[in-house]
């Protein structure tokens, strides 16, 4: 499976508007200085989005995620989506998306390749 | 007599292979089972390195429901890692390239932790089983009737566990055994007088559910008669199936015993 386009991207987990609970609350395109002070909060973590098939696929590496994040959103089977969450118009861009894709909400399976986290939307 | 002897020989090594079967199984199910656990209460734990050396004083609440692999024990404490579904088919498989040479997080617990809260997991919800049979009573139809011949022998198959929690699976089986079969004046149309018994060989196919220890089933199956039986082409059932309710027991559960 050869994926066209991987990007990094900085995610806040946790459900809008408040990024408590679980889900997606924020997701941008990563940059090292944001980065610094996001990365201060548990739930903000470094991460990668792909897409496959049409289907977003957000890979995460242990070695990136803070270990309370780790924890707390990906050590069991199913990656919890609270709540629809819309991908940002630079992201739809970068990944050849259409403007307004929506991720819904529900459960999603949790996956380990060599080592990575994958959850496939 | 030497025909009873010859009858005897093949009972017991039936029953031989009925009990090889049971500790095959037993073996598969430690194997299965071996040193993976799931948290059945929240649990508190440590950053730690492969080797142990606690990385991190923060302490972290494993959450229940997670899986996880035991690394190994020293002393008093567990390095684990959590454990996560693999994609064991290789189209889907996207062959990430990765330079960490550390690509699992470890933690610890303590062994006291891991005795109370935790237990075995069953990650594979199919699995290949083997086990034994037993069908006490056949329904026969064209003509209908009803038999005690019972049927004793090996299965085998897939079994599916639908969770964890609730002690149910479902088994898929083939099986392959020997039959006592009466034969009477009704079973070869008249040609013999007197009841007699036969041994058959038969192979059968059922659907079968175990709750805890206890199995019942459904299975269908065709008693074969010996070609060399002098009652071979008068037997009315020949290549006509049978339906059974099946009965098993398992003396081994790898969910009943913490590793």
């Amino acid at each position: 499976m050869t994926l066209l386009s991987i990007i990094s991207i900085l995610l806040t987990l946790g459900s809008q508007p408040e990024c408590e609970g679980f889900g997606i609350c924020h997701a941008q395109l990563y940059e090292k200085t944001i980065a610094e002070e996001c990365t201060q909060f548990d739930n903000c973590i470094k991460a990668s989005l792909a897409v496959e098939e049409n289907k977003v696929i957000l890979i995460v590496s242990q070695k990136e995620i803070q270990d309370a994040s780790f924890v707390r959103y990906f050590t069991k089977e199913h990656f919890v989506l609270a709540k629809d969450y819309t991908l940002p118009e630079e992201l739809c861009t970068q990944l050849e998306l259409k403007e307004g894709y929506t991720i819904p909400k529900g459960k999603y399976e949790i996956s380990e390749e060599d080592g990575k986290i994958l959850v496939r939307f | 007599m030497a025909r009873f002897w010859c009858v005897f020989r093949r009972f017991f090594f039936v029953l031989g292979l009925w009990i090889a079967s049971l500790s095959i199984e037993a073996q598969n199910s430690v194997a299965n089972f071996y040193k993976k656990y799931e948290f059945l209460l929240e649990c508190p734990m440590f950053r730690c390195d492969i080797e142990g050396k606690k990385l991190d004083t923060n302490r972290l609440i494993a959450p229940i429901g997670s899986k996880f692999l035991l690394i190994e024990i020293k002393k008093d404490l567990c390095i684990i890692r959590f454990l996560l579904p693999s994609k064991k088919n290789r189209k889907r498989r996207l062959y990430l390239k990765d330079d960490d040479i550390e690509q699992y997080k470890y933690f610890l617990i303590t062994k006291a932790q891991l005795d109370f809260k935790a237990m075995p997991a069953n990650t594979q919800r199919y699995a290949f089983t083997l086990g034994s049979v037993i069908t006490p009573l056949k329904l026969r139809i064209d003509p209908f009737d009803f038999s005690k011949d019972f049927t004793m022998g090996t299965t085998f198959g897939i079994r599916y566990t639908k969770s964890d929690y609730a002690p149910v699976s479902f088994s898929a089986l083939l099986g392959m055994g020997v039959s006592s079969v009466s034969l009477d004046s009704f079973t070869t149309a008249g040609k013999i007088r007197n009841r007699q018994e036969a041994l058959a060989f038969t192979p059968s196919i059922g659907l079968m559910i175990e709750f805890g220890n206890a199995q019942v089933g459904v299975f269908t199956g065709i008693d074969m008669l010996s070609s060399n039986n002098t009652n071979f082409d008068s037997y009315i059932y020949k290549n006509k199936p049978w339906i059974s309710i099946g009965l098993g027991y398992s003396i081994f559960s790898a969910s009943s015993s913490k590793k």
